[in-house]
């Protein structure tokens, strides 16, 4: 495969594969029964102040 | 403030407790030392701003000197706030943020973190002191020449290496959203600063180089590099700022976590594109620019989504503002993030582009970013961490941080306010064609025309100056006659 097709066959996989990080990512983060975790998550700043 | 932060950590309460006696020394010796550098470059980079304001409105200002002329002050007042100014306020962030939120200590002790601080101060001054005696590589932001981008090179990674062993070794579960910023900025930051520092040196005695890509494509990475600087520097790394100490701030937190994830995976994967926007109708190819003009409007949705969850963290204790005038900066500076992530993305369409690229537009457009949400994000941490950090029951004054608040503030307007009448001006004159289709305004007469917004400029610029002096003597006040935390906990919630 020459240089130039090899940079074709990589932007598109990449731009197929950045997509569907993205979509997962989304998924991810709004899956429902992740909200209580994450929720926790915003309190770490406050964890290291009751001492 | 205590009680209600204990409240809204409920959750975490008796764990908590449970861990309490082995609770890390944190290393902060090396922030108190950031902070410092952070004020004292501050208030260099506010200077040679003026500075070189007055000589573009009052040229003889140049004092006729080349060490003094405004080309070569040019790159120390850019270099001494963005990489001087934000570099070290990251660098005194970072390190806190990364301690406090990790439940650790800093990966390679105080001797790891003192060199990467006193080695930054070194690549600062070698910078400011080659573009001073005109040693410069001539692309904006990476001046430096090959020999101070190797020592920060070197620099850098050990900063990686230090924050990166440091999230390793955290005691906490997860990584909270600030260090995704911060990390995110450092480890950007030195691929930029290695893809666009590729250059020979003419030889290993002199400072001369010339990078290896030439033309069009030494520009398109010359600018995949500046707005990179300006995405992952001036804004992930101070999200990362944003989304601790608002919080904390204001003791209660951030509004969605699930937004802020949402909006880091965004940020990093739209920012990175949107270099090309500063070569419209250049040389650079059609596809190339309305590829970095598309992805810089699609920056508005993460960039405000950052905004709503900075700015709704305060919902419930609005009232906050009043008292609190450090939570005033912060916020504040969260309205500036809004105000110009607005504005950058209409810059970049075409259309747009055409009338402002190369006026003073751009300049005002530069500075709201950089003395509205930089600056004031950074005072903002600076009021609320120094009480912390030197163990003082409050600051010395609310009532100056409500003056440098104002003061700032109205320099800003008067700055932006200023540079867009100039700008949209100066565009509108070069454009402008007589009946007879010649260019109507010859380009001394546009620069003529800008004098007067020039000295309001200047104005603004003193303001904004006058506000830091103002906060250097309320920061020195507070840790020299402010009494002492009576306890350590007292500190940490006062």
């Amino acid at each position: 495969m020459d240089p130039m097709q090899l940079s074709r066959v990589l932007g598109t996989v990449s731009t197929v594969w950045f997509f569907l990080f993205f979509v997962g990512m989304l998924a991810w983060v709004f899956w429902p029964t992740r909200k209580s975790e994450m929720d926790k998550q915003a309190n770490i700043p406050f964890n290291d102040e009751r001492r | 403030m205590a009680s209600v932060s204990a409240a809204v950590g409920s959750d975490y309460g008796a764990s908590a407790s449970a861990r309490s006696a082995e609770a890390p020394q944190y290393i902060d010796d090396v922030v108190r030392a950031g902070v410092v550098a952070t004020i004292f470059w501050g208030v260099v980079g506010f200077l040679m701003g003026n500075l070189i304001a007055s000589q573009l409105a009052f040229p003889v200002m140049n004092l006729g000197l080349e060490w003094t002329s405004f080309g070569r002050l040019r790159p120390v007042h850019t270099s001494a706030v963005i990489f001087a100014f934000g570099g070290n306020a990251m660098i005194a962030a970072s390190f806190y943020i990364v301690q406090r939120t990790c439940r650790t200590r800093l990966f390679l002790g105080p001797l790891g973190a003192w060199c990467v601080f006193w080695g930054y101060q070194l690549f600062i001054v070698l910078a400011a002191l080659g573009y001073a005696l005109g040693i410069t590589s001539g692309k904006e932001y990476a001046e430096p020449e090959w020999f101070v981008d190797l020592w920060l090179t070197v620099v850098w990674v050990l900063y990686l290496v230090i924050y990166v062993g440091t999230l390793l070794k955290r005691e906490e579960e997860h990584i909270y959203v600030a260090n995704w910023f911060i990390l995110s900025f450092i480890i950007t930051v030195a691929m930029l600063h290695l893809g666009n520092n590729v250059q020979v040196p003419v030889s290993w005695t002199g400072w001369k180089s010339y990078t290896v890509p030439g033309g069009v494509q030494d520009a398109m990475i010359q600018w995949w590099y500046g707005h990179n600087a300006v995405g992952f520097f001036l804004t992930a790394a101070f999200l990362g700022m944003m989304y601790y100490f608002i919080p904390k701030a204001a003791g209660r937190p951030v509004y969605s976590y699930r937004l802020s994830i949402v909006h880091f995976w965004s940020l990093v994967f739209l920012y990175i594109w949107a270099g090309p926007h500063h070569l419209h109708y250049t040389s650079l190819p059609d596809w190339a620019q309305t590829l970095g003009m598309t992805f810089s409007v699609m920056l508005w949705m993460p960039s405000w989504g950052g905004m709503i969850n900075g700015l709704m963290t305060l919902s419930g204790v609005w009232d906050k503002l009043r008292t609190d005038a450090s939570l005033r900066f912060s916020v504040t500076a969260v309205a500036f993030y809004g105000m110009s992530t607005f504005e950058g993305p209409m810059m970049s369409v075409k259309a747009v582009n055409a009338l402002s690229h190369y006026t003073d537009w751009t300049v005002g457009h530069v500075h709201s970013g950089a003395m509205g949400w930089v600056g004031f994000i950074t005072f903002g941490m600076l009021y609320w961490m120094v009480p912390q950090l030197w163990r003082r029951e409050g600051l010395y004054s609310q009532r100056l941080v409500a003056w440098h608040f104002w003061i700032a503030t109205l320099g800003i307007v008067l700055y932006i306010t200023s540079m867009w009448v100039s700008g949209i001006m100066q565009g509108l004159m070069w454009r402008a064609y007589d009946e007879y289709g010649f260019l109507q305004y010859s380009f001394v007469e546009t620069v003529a025309a800008m004098h007067p917004f020039y000295v309001i400029r200047l104005m603004g610029g003193l303001l904004y100056l006058v506000g830091a002096l103002i906060m250097v003597f309320n920061l020195w006040k507070t840790v020299t006659s402010v009494a002492p935390a009576r306890t350590a906990a007292a500190a940490v919630t006062a």
